[in-house]
């Protein structure tokens, strides 16, 4: 029985054990979620030290026949098939540990309606690890949908005021994404008669350069959607802005990964052709996206909206790494997933707990915060510090990795991504001394009490893990060091292909397809 | 570098973690007394603690750097600690490790030396201070980070140093927050100097294209088999690199922020802005020599910002009203110097005036510093006049470091200019033209500078005598300047021109550091071409004039008062204000740089982002959504049963697995 099985479905468990709980008992249901999510993170650190990082292929595997589809000429097996290796470890246990945090968070504010909550929270745990940990195409989309259900109704029955506007635009961003992605899916399982990706990863080669491309863009925009790429991003800020904290932290720390996440498995490991020939449009869209995000964040007058804006310059980072499609890129670009989930998710507790004093997000409503909250502030420098990639914290070894890798493939993008150092600092700084200094103008504000016990013990792991990663990257650069190397050597590989492909007349895409009849029908 | 000479010594690393240790027992003395001061106790004993550890913990510090120096001297050519690997992914390798050689020996000595004497001071300056215990975490920290700065053997560990004391320096310029402008300064520092950050980051990744690697030794070693083939390529990231410098070190176009940094309490303003962390650029074209060497349209570009930037601070001096604007504007100006020996191929004498700079300027800061706590956290130097009387310890130091930075004859700037002026002249060709506007530059300074001490300490007393009571300082900051004042008046011998006794001390100690650097010149036809005796008489002679003249012409004029200015103001209200404002390039990047990008960023939220691609998502949106809500009942309730129902199908399925 492999780890994975418990690491996937333990939330799932967790959240029909809370669904048999009695609603009105809030401490109960918190101490119930709380107590299944640290045991999940516990397997979390388990599989983590477990996890041999210099091996390529997919560890702990699972696989179970699940069923089977006509399709085509034969049936294709469905299988329940789980795996974890250096693409999704990082990923896999940032989920896993960053979600007693967010339980711990929604103390605060979720009042009403707890145990729903929690039920929701679980499973949408279990859907985000499912993504991470699908080695099916099919078990990918299923989990893929069961986690975007829940943030509908964490947003749109714990959110703000305009809920249902942005529940609304989510949903339907992300659901014509998913669908796109499932025609994109349905056609490349028909084509090479498969579901299973190990197999299908090397074989996309097979199909006709054409039906790679859209089925390849089929993929890119349900990812692009969900990153958010420029220019899918408008609906971020608005279920950002919308959600309850703990619902920000989630959707920042975990949920828009499965967009970069994607973008890395099925954008570049599944077709690496597509990868290269089409790396240009990712590099502009990414770069865009950085000074664009910041711009907007600079804008903003609403410190929580703020935050959201800076998501999408922060990934038009990762993007850029992605693309660039150099070993240091997409090594940065990992690594900067967990470091955008750190630090935008400690912004957004930061912003909640502001709020929950204040009851406002407004930056003119604040001022001077620094002299009430003394520790408070401490904690938002740091924070700031952390995202605006200071050395020695963990922003600045994911960017200096991306933009270095980025400058090996294309130095005009990288010169155009770095300008999101000065700018990230312009909307960070302004922000932190808009709410934490000057004179305490407002006089609602001179008797805030300052973070208490819980709310310092919800932040601290994540400062720590901060500094960790800034002061000693290795430890999870080590973990990703076996599959991203040999996928970098891959794409490599497959530039120098279309590059010699070019040089004798593009003479190697001559319908390949038909070679491999007898294995298609496996 | 030859391996006999070199020992390895992992006690090396104590000396910026002894201040980094410091800082994190200061800042946890500050928690504490966060917490004593919400209980009500007394916080006094815990702050004066904490003065205590951060002054212990330089102190250390610099005798492990004195230490380390004996080493030195005994003849090794560097000593290198072992190499903490930071971040390895397989083809791209970042090892760190200290190397105390003979170039960041020099630096160490100044940054430990002059920050113990700040250290010090400190303790009565921020006396009763609130902050007291945070401000010395902040001061440890600086000098933590500007020790990695100096001893990193690998350009990233300098820009880690680099960011640290930016960081610091951010944060000690907005150290009385409360006040709101001293926090806004900070920004603005933090902001100008990730211009140039982002031109250094640039510039790091053309030298991994160039060398594939950022160990300072080995670029400083490949760049003679490199140069011949990609010399455009060295030239940018020399030029990307002097970009970071221009931020760090307050060079046009990027100086302006150091005024504003005058915001933060005075032994800050010593220590950070005017004897450590703005030389950072000025060391990094130091380390960095043979690249430099090797890209001889860039020193000229190098040799420009540096005088210009020389002759804007001096003129910008000549008409500031706050003590601390003088000092900030002649900073500036002092730093262009430094660039301008840089950018002759003068590695030693930028050195030269990087020390004696460090001793005279963080002498003057910390003497303005004691005139603006005895006269009440004053600063116009208009409502100041006749403070000799009141405290004579600080007028004499401070006179000392006036005479240094004026370059009065045999005081330490006098020495230090003199030989940069005289390698500009030695030059030749566009020098020439560069070493008369830094001989300008020169009058203006020795002006400015007699006017600060007439107008502060001489003539009638401005200020209300019933309300303002001048005092001279305590011994914990008198002590400190009459120390950085011997330094100021005899650090010249560091250094001596050619033509005196015991000279070019410093320059032979530097060679093994900058032999490549000169190699490549020497190779190029750039070398340095020695001065005649008698010219270098005559042009010593003439440095003394001018200054002697000058510094007559600023004492005599504001001896008496303030009327020579109100004269210029009524006669030339156009020039003077022009160089009040630092010709009003500040404004100009406000009007022109500053307010288009907020304009922009504002278009881009309403109109690109609202109306543009919100406004196409919403036409797509408010079509389903009149969709949606026609399917309304039917479908809510359906997803949710739907998703619960597949999550417990899933759940058994996997229950069953388990138990099978």
């Amino acid at each position: 029985m492999s780890m994975l099985v418990w690491i996937t479905f333990l939330p799932l468990l967790g959240a029909i054990g809370i669904a048999f709980l009695p609603a009105t008992n809030t401490r109960l249901l918190r101490q119930a979620a709380l107590g299944v999510t640290s045991l999940v993170a516990v397997l979390g650190l388990f599989l983590w030290s477990s996890f041999d990082g210099s091996i390529a292929e997919p560890q702990h595997g699972f696989v179970r026949d699940w069923f089977t589809v006509a399709l085509g000429a034969g049936d294709v097996p469905i299988r329940f098939a789980l795996g974890v290796d250096g693409i999704s470890i990082l990923l896999v246990v940032l989920t896993t540990i960053l979600m007693p945090i967010v339980v711990l968070s929604s103390h605060g504010h979720i009042e009403h309606r707890v145990k729903e909550f929690f039920v929701w929270l679980l499973v949408m745990q279990a859907g985000m690890l499912g993504v991470f940990l699908s080695l099916d195409l099919v078990l990918f989309y299923f989990f893929w949908e069961v986690s975007l259900v829940p943030l509908y109704f964490i947003v749109g029955i714990w959110g703000g005021e305009r809920r249902l506007y942005a529940t609304i635009k989510f949903f339907l961003y992300t659901v014509a994404g998913s669908l796109v992605m499932l025609v994109g899916m349905i056609a490349l399982i028909y084509g090479l008669q498969s579901s299973d990706l190990m197999d299908l990863i090397g074989r996309t080669g097979e199909l006709p350069v054409a039906t790679q491309t859209w089925i390849f863009f089929s993929f890119a925009l349900a990812f692009a959607i969900k990153v958010p790429v420029l220019p899918f991003h408008t609906w971020l800020a608005d279920a950002h802005t919308e959600a309850p904290t703990s619902g920000s932290v989630l959707l920042a720390g975990v949920l828009l990964k499965m967009g970069t996440y994607g973008l890395l498995r099925f954008g570049i490991q599944l077709f690496p052709g597509m990868a290269v020939s089409y790396s240009s449009v990712f590099l502009v869209l990414g770069a865009l996206g950085i000074v664009y995000g910041a711009f907007l964040a600079m804008a903003q007058t609403d410190l929580k909206r703020l935050v959201a804006c800076s998501s999408v310059s922060h990934l038009g980072f990762v993007v850029l790494g992605l693309f660039a499609l150099t070993e240091p890129g997409i090594r940065g670009a990992v690594l900067q997933m967990v470091n955008h989930g750190l630090s935008t998710g400690l912004l957004f507790l930061l912003v909640g707990m502001l709020y929950e004093r204040t009851h406002t997000r407004m930056l003119d409503r604040f001022g001077g915060i620094a002299t009430v909250m003394p520790l408070y502030a401490i904690f938002f420098v740091f924070t700031v510090l952390s995202s605006a990639g200071l050395p020695g914290l963990n922003g600045f070894v994911g960017e200096y990795m991306i933009l270095a890798g980025t400058f090996e493939a294309s130095p005009l993008w990288a010169a155009v991504g770095v300008t999101g150092v000065i700018f990230g600092a312009v909307y960070l700084l302004m922000a932190t001394r808009r709410v934490l200094f000057g004179a305490l103008v407002h006089d609602a504000n001179k008797k805030l009490a300052d973070i208490n016990a819980r709310e310092i013990g919800i932040m601290l792991p994540l400062c720590v893990l901060c500094i960790w990663i800034g002061v000693q990257p290795n430890t999870f650069l080590d973990k990703t060091a076996g599959s991203l190397d040999a996928l970098a050597k891959r794409v490599e590989q497959e530039r120098i292909d279309q590059e010699r492909g070019q040089a004798i007349g593009r003479i190697e895409f001559d319908a390949p397809s038909a070679t491999t009849e007898g294995e298609e029908s496996r | 570098m030859d391996t006999s000479t070199v020992s390895l010594a992992n006690e090396l690393w104590f000396v910026p973690f002894l201040p980094l240790l410091g800082a994190l027992l200061c800042g946890a003395l500050h928690l504490a007394v966060l917490r004593r001061r919400k209980a009500g106790g007394a916080e006094a004993p815990l702050q004066a603690l904490a003065g205590y550890v951060a002054c212990g913990a330089i102190a250390l510090a610099l005798g492990i750097v004195v230490s380390s120096w004996s080493t030195l001297l005994g003849g090794a050519e560097a000593i290198e600690s072992g190499t903490w690997n930071w971040i390895d992914a397989g083809s791209f390798d970042i090892g760190l490790s200290m190397v105390f050689d003979r170039l960041s020996s020099v630096m160490c000595l100044v940054i430990t030396g002059v920050g113990l004497l700040i250290h010090i001071y400190s303790l009565g300056y921020m006396k009763g201070d609130p902050g007291f215990a945070k401000f010395f975490a902040y001061l440890n920290l600086f000098v933590f980070a500007m020790l990695m700065l100096v001893l990193s053997s690998n350009l990233m560990g300098l820009f880690v140093g680099w960011e640290g004391v930016g960081l610091c320096s951010y944060l000690l310029i907005g150290f009385w927050y409360e006040k709101g402008w001293p926090a806004e300064a900070g920004q603005k520092a933090f902001i100008v100097n990730r211009i140039g950050d982002a031109c250094f980051l640039l510039g790091s990744f053309l030298l991994i294209r160039l060398f594939g690697t950022l160990d300072l030794s080995d670029v400083g070693a490949s760049v003679q088999a490199v140069m011949g083939e990609h010399p455009g390529t060295i030239a940018l990231a020399a030029l990307l690199l002097f970009g970071g410098a221009c931020g760090k070190s307050a060079q046009f176009p990027l100086f302006t922020w150091l005024p504003d940094a005058m915001a933060g309490p005075t032994p800050v303003s010593a220590l950070i802005h005017a004897a450590t962390m703005v030389t950072a650029g000025i060391y990094l074209l130091l380390r960095l020599n043979p690249l430099y060497a090797a890209a001889p349209s860039v020193m000229l570009v190098i040799g420009f910002v540096g005088a210009l930037t020389a002759f804007i601070g001096a003129s910008t001096a000549i008409f500031q009203r706050d003590i601390k604007k003088v000092l900030a504007y002649s900073t500036v100006s002092q730093l262009g110097y430094m660039f301008l020996g840089l950018s002759t191929g003068a590695w030693a004498a930028a050195l030269f005036h990087l020390v004696t700079h460090a001793f005279f300027k963080g002498l003057l800061f910390l003497g303005s510093g004691s005139v603006i706590h005895g006269m009440h956290e004053e600063q116009d130097m208009y409502k100041m006049g006749g403070l000799r009387r009141h405290m004579p310890r600080t007028f004499i130091t401070f006179v000392a470091g006036s005479a240094a930075l004026s370059g009065l004859p045999l005081m330490s700037g006098f020495f230090s200019k003199d030989e940069i002026l005289a390698m500009a002249f030695a030059s030749g060709g566009l020098h020439v033209a560069l070493w008369l506007v830094g001989l300008a530059a020169a009058a203006m300074t020795a002006f400015y500078t007699w006017r600060m001490v007439a107008l502060t300490f001489f003539g009638k007393e401005r200020f209300d005598p019933e309300h303002v009571h001048p005092h001279e300082s305590p011994a914990t900051m008198t002590v400190p300047l009459m120390i950085l004042a011997v330094f100021a008046v005899f650090g010249g011998v560091l250094n001596l021109p050619a033509v005196l006794p015991g000279a070019g001390m410093l320059h032979h100690w530097l060679e093994p550091v900058t032999k490549l650097g000169d190699e490549i010149l020497h190779s190029t036809g750039h070398e340095l071409h020695h001065l005649s005796a008698l010219s270098e008489w005559c042009l010593l002679g003439l440095g003394s004039l001018i200054a002697l003249v000058f510094a007559h012409k600023g004492f005599h004029a504001y001896t008496s008062g303030t009327e020579a200015d109100a004269r210029a103001r009524a006669e030339r209200p156009d020039a003077v204000g022009f160089l009040e404002e630092a010709w009003r390039i500040d404004s100009t990047y406000t009007r022109r740089i500053v307010r288009p990008i907020k304009l922009a960023a504002f278009l881009v939220a309403s109109v690109v982002d609202q109306l543009a691609i919100d406004g196409a998502v919403n036409g797509a949106g408010s079509f389903a959504t009149s969709l949606a809500q026609r399917l309304r009942g039917l479908v809510d309730g359906s997803v949710k049963n739907y998703a619960l129902w597949m999550g417990a199908g899933a759940a058994a399925l996997a229950l069953s697995w388990i138990l099978i």
